[in-house]
C-alpha cells in the first residue's frame, strides 16, 4: 500500500487489491468445486448457441452414459421447462433453472440447485448452459470440463467470430453432420480454426438427431470421469 | 453483456475494502481488462457512470481502464508476435495456424485510491 501526501490536509492512499472483476462468481465456483470434489462428482459445462443441439445430444448420450455412470443434469434456459421435460424418463434426475432473462448460468445459480441432487450418488453432472456463444464462456461453475457444441448449419465462421468460447473448450462437438451435403461447412477449416484460436480441444463429429457419432463422445467422457 | 453486474461487484468490492481501510472517499479506480475477455471497456464505463453515487463514497471517482492484448505464440515454429484483434492469428514467419495465446484474459481491479476518514 502506498501513501501519497496530497496537499497539506488530505492523505490519499492507494490500495492495491488485485481482485478479479469476476471474484464474486469465482468464490461461488470454488465452493461448488469443493462440494463436487467432496462427493466425487465430475461436472461438465455444455455450451453452444441456441438450437445447435445440446439437448438432443444429451438425450442420445444417456444410453451410453447411464449404464456406466450415475448421471445428473442441470439445464439452463431463459424461460420454460421444455428441455427438462424432453430429458425426463431416462432414469436421470434433471433440474431446470430459468434465468428470467439472464444470458448465462453462473456459479451461484448452480450452487442453489446442487441441493436438489443426491450428490453422493452422482458421478457425472452435466450442466446445459443457456444457448449463447458469448457470455457463458466467462462464467465458471467449478466444473472439470467444458464442451462447446457447434452445428454445421451455423457455419464455419463461428469459431473465428466467437473465439473465447472455443478457446476455453476442452471438447468441441460438431453436430448436424447429416446436413453437411446441404450446407457450406468444411471440417478441415473447422479443425484449422479451432487450433487457430489457440484451442487444443478434442473434436467429435455427430448427427445427434439420429444418434450417429454420439457414442465416441460418450466413451471419451466416461474415460475422463473415471480419470 | 454483463458489464453492469460486474461493475456492481467491482463497486461492492471497493466499498468493503474502503471500509476496512478507513477510506471514506474513493478518488480513482483502476481496472485491467484483457482484450480477449468478452468484457467491453465502453460498456463497463457506461455501467460505472450509471451507478454514479451508489455507493456514495465513489460518487466522484475516476475510472481508469487499461486494456491488455495477448501475445500470440506459434506452436509450429515458436515465433511470438502481436495479436490482431481482427482475428487472424496466422504466424507471419512460417504461416502456421496452430497457436497459443499468452495473456489477454486479465479482468481485475488493480487498485483504487481514496482519502482517509478524519484526515483534515
Amino acid at each position: 500500500m502506498n501513501t501519497i501526501k496530497a496537499g497539506s490536509r488530505m492523505t490519499v492512499k492507494r490500495i492495491d487489491i488485485n481482485t478479479s472483476v469476476l471474484a464474486n462468481n469465482e468464490t461461488w465456483a470454488k465452493k461448488n468445486a469443493r462440494r463436487l470434489e467432496d462427493n466425487g462428482v465430475y461436472a461438465v459445462n455444455l455450451m453452444s448457441s441456441p438450437g445447435s443441439g445440446k439437448t438432443t445430444i444429451l438425450q442420445h448420450s444417456f444410453q451410453y452414459l447411464v449404464p456406466a455412470l450415475n448421471v445428473g443434469v442441470i439445464v439452463g434456459d431463459i424461460a420454460t421447462t421444455e428441455d427438462a421435460e424432453r430429458m425426463q424418463g431416462k432414469g436421470v434426475p434433471v433440474v431446470q433453472i430459468n434465468t428470467h432473462g439472464a444470458c448465462h448460468l453462473d456459479a451461484r445459480m448452480i450452487s442453489g440447485v446442487l441441493d436438489a441432487f443426491d450428490l453422493e450418488n452422482i458421478d457425472l453432472l452435466i450442466i446445459e448452459n443457456v444457448g449463447n456463444l458469448v457470455c457463458p464462456a466467462d462464467f465458471v461453475f467449478g466444473e472439470h470440463l467444458r464442451a462447446a457444441v457447434l452445428s454445421t448449419t451455423e457455419g464455419n465462421d463461428k469459431v473465428r467470430k466467437y473465439p473465447d468460447m472455443f478457446r476455453k473448450a476442452d471438447a468441441v462437438l460438431i453436430n448436424k453432420m447429416d446436413l453437411l451435403p446441404y450446407v457450406d461447412f468444411d471440417m478441415e477449416t473447422l479443425r484449422r480454426d479451432v487450433k487457430g484460436v489457440g484451442s487444443r480441444a478434442e473434436i467429435f463429429e455427430m448427427a445427434a438427431r439420429n444418434g450417429e457419432g454420439v457414442e465416441s463422445w460418450c466413451r471419451w467422457l466416461i474415460e475422463k470421469v473415471r480419470g | 453483456m454483463h458489464e453492469t453486474s460486474l461493475m456492481y461487484d467491482v463497486l461492492r468490492t471497493i466499498e468493503i475494502s474502503a471500509s476496512d481501510n478507513d477510506i471514506d472517499e474513493v478518488t480513482e479506480i483502476k481496472l485491467v481488462i484483457g482484450n480477449i475477455s468478452t468484457i467491453l471497456p465502453d460498456a463497463l464505463r457506461f455501467a460505472f457512470d450509471s451507478f454514479k453515487g451508489h455507493p456514495p463514497l465513489a460518487a466522484d471517482a475516476r475510472l481508469v481502464l487499461e486494456e491488455r492484448l495477448p501475445e500470440v505464440e506459434c506452436r509450429t515454429c515458436g515465433e511470438k508476435y502481436p495479436f490482431s484483434p481482427l482475428g487472424d492469428y496466422t504466424c507471419p514467419r512460417c504461416g502456421g495456424y496452430d497457436v497459443q495465446l499468452n495473456g489477454g484474459e486479465e479482468l481485475y481491479i488493480e487498485y483504487y485510491k481514496g482519502r482517509e476518514q478524519n484526515d483534515c
